[in-house]
Formats: C-alpha cells, structure tokens, sequence
C-alpha cells in the first residue's frame, strides 16, 4: 500500500500549510537533549537530523515561493539552526551509566495506550505522577550513592519544577542538601539543612539531616 | 518513604549505549509529540526528561528495536497526566478557539510561528486521540504508515482509515477557523 501524499508536499492550502510548517518545524532548545544525557550519566552525540517537517518543506520548493516573507524567515532561521548544529563539536566518548534501581511501581512497568489511563481527581497525585517521582528520586539517589553529586543535582532541580507539591518533596530537600555536601557546597547544604529542621520539626527525615550535618564536619551546625 | 531492603535497592544499570543511542534517535521526535499533544512549551523538555528518566529504568524490559515504541506510549501518558495537572483547558469548541486562537489576524498576517502553532495544536486538540496521533505522527513527522503501524500497534489499514478521518477533520476545523477569522 502505497502512501498519500503528506498536506505538507501537495494538497493542502496555503493556510493549512502555514499551521502545519509551524507544528513540523518545532524543535527543542539545543541543549535539552545534552542536560537530559548529563542527567542520566550518558554522553551523547548532538545529532544534526532536522525536524521532518523542515525536510518535507525542502522538498517542495513550491511551497516556500507560497509561504512568501513568512517562509523565507523559516528557511533563513532553519539554515541558521542547522548551521549551528553542524559547528557543534562531536560528542564525547560514551561515559557509564547512572546507576539506576530496580522499577517500583508496576504502574510504571508498561506504557499503556492512551485510552487505557484511569482518569483520577485532578488534585491527587495518580500512580503515573507518583511513579515519576519516584522514577526521579531513586535516579537522584543512584547518582549520590556513585557521588555523582553534579548529575543528581541537576535532576533535583527538574525535581522541584515538575513537582512543586510532589509526595517525595522532603525526601527532595534531603538528597539536595546532601548532593550539595558531596559538591562540597556545605555552607549551601548547611543553609538548606537548618531551613529544612525549622519547617520540619517532625519530619522523620531529620535523623538523617542530622547526620549529614555530622559528616560534613563540627562546624557544620 | 521508607527505606528499601539492601536486596531491594541493588542498582540496576541499563546499557549506556543502548540507553544514549535511545535518547539520540529519539529525544526530539518525543519532545515534539509532546508538544503535539498539548504540553506547554515550558513544560516539554521535563516531561521529555520523565519519559526518558522511565526508559532509563524500565531498559532491560524493553525488547530491542522497541525503545521507541515504548517512549512513544509513555509520552502519551505523560502528556495526558502532566496536562491534567496542570488543568489545562483545553479548547473544546469553536468559541473557545476563538478567544484562544489568536483572533487578531487574518490568514495571510499569520507569519507569526509562535501564534500559528497555537492555533494548530488548539486544532489538534479538537480532533480524537486516535486521528489526532496518526495524524501527528504522518503530517508532522513523515513517518511512513508501516511505521505508524508498528508504532501504535494496529493494522495498517487502520492507519489508512484513522488518517482519511484525521484529514477530514483537520480540513473542517481549519476551514472553520479560516471562516471566523475572514468574518471579522
């Protein structure tokens, strides 16, 4: 079976076209995939493949002449991301693994079908969102556990953008305080250990703040 | 959380080459899809980042020649669970459209990327989870209807169909929204 013509080569008007071109040619930011790579413990080559609606565009020439100034500011932009793409230095030499724990959650375990997700109260956290976390917090503890202190900071921080009231937060604040003791940032984990006792008089965590304060020398508290 | 048992918290490690080959083929195309499928653009490289972070953990269950295919269905529950956290509202109706879709301008004045692209993806948005994918993943990321048949695990022919429907209602939804914006 042969495949229909994509609207972006052929038939679709110009307004279509105009929509279409503007979803194909997305791209993220240059580095995302880089700190993504830096944050499971895996070096990767920046590749220089463009997105496929900027290939499928290039291949219909008439589509550029339609498109006018608006196309022309694409096709200029797009020779200029390439153009940084090419420059870029290859990437290093693939580096080791995080190490990484064992799945925990069976709700985890399978990418199901769209259709397949249970719809819960918006405002809890369901088992996908909590399985996240828990993806996250058991990368960060990997990367601590192999005093990888740089990776496990950086996805600390993702950790704080994506679950701003997240379940595992405490547990959050405490890997960051440790993850700045092994960068050897004390006064920073110092300053996030006491902050840390003062909101959380009762947390069951505070054994373990105390104790990292401990390693990190007398003048630690 | 309470602390696992030795045993329980030995590490696993997944293949560092299989794992960076995974993120190189794919990072972008799920960054994209992503995008496609309703994260805002300030949310899609941590929700790219959650996608692999599962890849990365779930690795040695993932039969070889299927780390697409997997990051590709967790994307999709990704995005649905990131969208209703962060109660997204998204346009179910023309009205809506309208008062999201960038009503200052005409066709010919939609040089703007950023205001076309939303426009698309409230139109997207309008369409069913099944068009909405083939087409996504047809139109906007050329991949070839054996390739959409492998990916979402259905026969081609299903592909064939879900896509004649998905341009059907593309063409509709934006002719309509072509017709209001002419009408002003």
């Amino acid at each position: 079976m042969k495949d229909p013509a994509r609207l972006l080569e052929a038939s679709a008007s110009d307004f279509e076209q105009q929509l279409l071109r503007a979803g194909a040619s997305e791209q993220p930011p240059t580095a995302a995939m880089q700190r993504l790579a830096e944050g499971l413990g895996v070096s990767v080559s920046t590749p220089t493949a463009s997105a496929p609606g900027l290939r499928l565009m290039a291949a219909n020439k008439s589509t550029l002449v339609v498109a006018g100034i608006a196309g022309l500011g694409l096709a200029l932009g797009t020779v200029a991301w390439l153009g940084t793409q090419d420059s870029a230095p290859p990437g290093p030499a693939r580096g080791s693994a995080a190490a990484l724990p064992a799945p925990q959650s069976a709700a985890e375990n399978s990418a199901l079908p769209h259709d397949r997700v249970a719809t819960a109260d918006s405002n809890a956290p369901d088992s996908h969102s909590l399985a996240l976390e828990v993806a996250r917090i058991d990368l960060v503890r990997g990367h601590l556990a192999a005093r990888r202190s740089k990776p496990a900071l950086a996805l600390l921080q993702g950790y704080e953008r994506e679950f701003p009231s997240g379940v595992l937060r405490q547990e959050a604040e405490l890997l960051t305080i440790e993850a700045h003791g092994q960068a050897g940032d004390r006064r920073r984990a110092r300053t996030l250990a006491a902050r840390f006792l003062a909101r959380n008089p009762d947390s069951p965590h505070n054994a373990r703040v105390r104790d990292l304060l401990d390693a990190m020398g007398p003048d630690a508290r | 959380m309470a602390p696992r048992a030795d045993a329980e918290s030995t590490p696993a490690r997944p293949d560092p080459d299989r794992l960076a080959r995974a993120i190189e083929a794919d990072y972008r195309f799920i960054w994209r899809l992503l995008r496609r499928f309703g994260v805002p653009e300030h949310h899609a490289e941590d929700a790219a980042q959650q996608v692999f972070l599962i890849v990365a953990e779930r690795m040695s269950d993932i039969t070889p020649g299927r780390e697409r295919a997997f990051a590709f269905g967790t994307a999709l529950r990704h995005a649905q669970t990131l969208r209703r956290r962060l109660g997204r509202e998204l346009p179910h109706d023309q009205q809506q459209l309208d008062e999201r879709g960038g009503t200052h301008s005409t066709p010919d004045e939609l040089v703007d990327q950023k205001r076309a692209r939303e426009l698309l993806d409230q139109i997207l948005q309008q369409m069913p989870q099944d068009s909405r994918t083939v087409f996504i993943l047809f139109e906007l990321e050329a991949l070839s209807s054996p390739e959409i048949a492998a990916l979402i695990e259905v026969p081609l022919g299903t592909v064939a169909s879900r896509l004649r429907r998905a341009r059907e209602q593309f063409r509709t939804l934006v002719a309509e929204a072509q017709h209001k914006r002419e009408g002003r």
